[in-house]
């Protein structure tokens, strides 16, 4: 598929459903607050609408948008730390329909606990499949260093699920 | 796919958004790029705004600026202008010469004339003469003993007498007085006398190699 220019409201309409769910889902584990995660959500979607891209595949949109939110949430972040707001601590935990079991809310809980940086090659590597190369494409950073990010990453994640009194 | 890995996509494919959240979402995206349009017109207005302005400005700051230049140039210039052919007239009245300022032209005696009534003789060994005589002064050149001579002379007013010549122009301008109202001065490319009779300032110049000596004597047989 290929866009150029300002997307038609009918393409966007179609590739709004086809990701809306996925771009709010990463920002969420970023941005931990429901409403922080939608906000964040909906500006990747309003840099797709003001932005002329070109996509050549679904793939490749998802590429984007993943990269793009990444970012995204990383900027609103470190404005939130600026601004001294409270940023994401749990105070801050909307009331979202989490996970129904217990142990995958701990998970989730601890992936979202992580620092940006090691969630962000978590996200790529686990939750979309991509080897560690194309993590670090990505994420234009070295592959020994992505490498190096997932063992601190799931060392991290061993250690708050073991203290939270799961088993990793 | 390792456990792990199936527990963490399995913890984040239960990440559910709350009721109405794509609805609410997908209005606060066009309500956002809205407000980003309105954004962009708003911050282009200024620009147009600014250069419709300027265009007003230039409108009347164009022909003021203008009309400024014509005063500035009719206050400036024009006095210049006036005082430059002044400055014309005078100069045109007191060529090269520095020295001189002499008022050539009013007591002014044609060459051939003068040269007929005896107020100056050439040498008598002088041979070749010319008359290079032009409006302003009489002149001649001629050879003495193989040496070239530029002799000329020029009327002064009462003013420019001798008196001032000899203790001021003449003396600041290294002469040696050879005579009460005679000088001699060594030039670059060879010696000149200058001497003041009967109400003309003459001068007599050598270029190619005459000796001081050898001027004085010309300059003497020319007295």
């Amino acid at each position: 598929m290929a866009k150029t220019a300002r997307m038609a409201d009918a393409d966007f309409e179609a590739f709004y459903e086809r990701h809306w769910k996925y771009v709010f889902r990463l920002c969420f584990t970023y941005m931990k607050s429901e409403a922080d995660a939608e906000d964040c959500a909906e500006d990747v979607f309003v840099k797709v609408l003001t932005g002329s891209f070109t996509f050549t595949n679904e793939t490749h949109e998802r590429k984007w948008l993943t990269v793009t939110a990444i970012n995204l949430c990383k900027d609103k972040l470190k404005s939130y730390t600026r601004r001294q707001v409270g940023s994401i601590d749990d105070d801050r935990m909307p009331e979202i329909a989490a996970p129904e079991e217990e142990d995958q809310s701990e998970v989730l809980d601890a992936v979202k606990s992580l620092p940006p940086k090691l969630k962000d090659v978590i996200w790529l590597y686990y939750y979309e499949d991509y080897s560690t190369d194309e993590v670090a494409a990505l994420l234009h950073r070295p592959a020994s260093t992505v490498r190096n990010q997932m063992r601190d990453a799931r060392l991290l994640l061993k250690n708050i699920l073991e203290g939270g009194g799961q088993n990793g | 796919m390792d456990e792990r890995e199936n527990r963490i996509k399995g913890a984040i494919d239960e990440i559910e958004p709350a009721d109405g959240a794509k609805e609410r979402m997908l209005a606060n995206i066009k309500r956002k790029v809205e407000d980003k349009n309105i954004q962009e017109i708003l911050a282009k207005e200024p620009q147009k705004a600014k250069i419709l302005s300027f265009n007003r400005a230039m409108k009347w700051v164009l022909p003021v600026a203008a009309c400024f230049v014509i005063v500035l140039g009719a206050v400036l210039i024009l006095p210049n202008l006036l005082s430059g052919k002044q400055a014309d007239a005078a100069e045109m009245a007191a060529p090269h010469d520095s020295y001189m300022n002499a008022d050539y032209g009013a007591d002014y005696e044609p060459a051939s004339e003068k040269s007929n009534s005896g107020a100056f003789r050439l040498p008598a060994n002088a041979s070749d003469p010319i008359e290079i005589s032009d409006s302003d002064q009489l002149g001649y050149s001629f050879t003495v003993d193989g040496y070239s001579y530029v002799f000329n002379s020029v009327s002064l007013d009462e003013s420019q007498k001798a008196a001032a010549y000899k203790t001021e122009e003449l003396e600041e301008d290294a002469g040696i007085p050879l005579e009460e109202d005679a000088w001699i001065f060594e030039r670059n490319d060879g010696y000149e006398i200058i001497w003041i009779g009967e109400g003309y300032l003459n001068s007599i110049s050598n270029t190619n190699g005459a000796d001081k000596e050898e001027v004085i004597k010309v300059f003497e047989s020319m007295r």
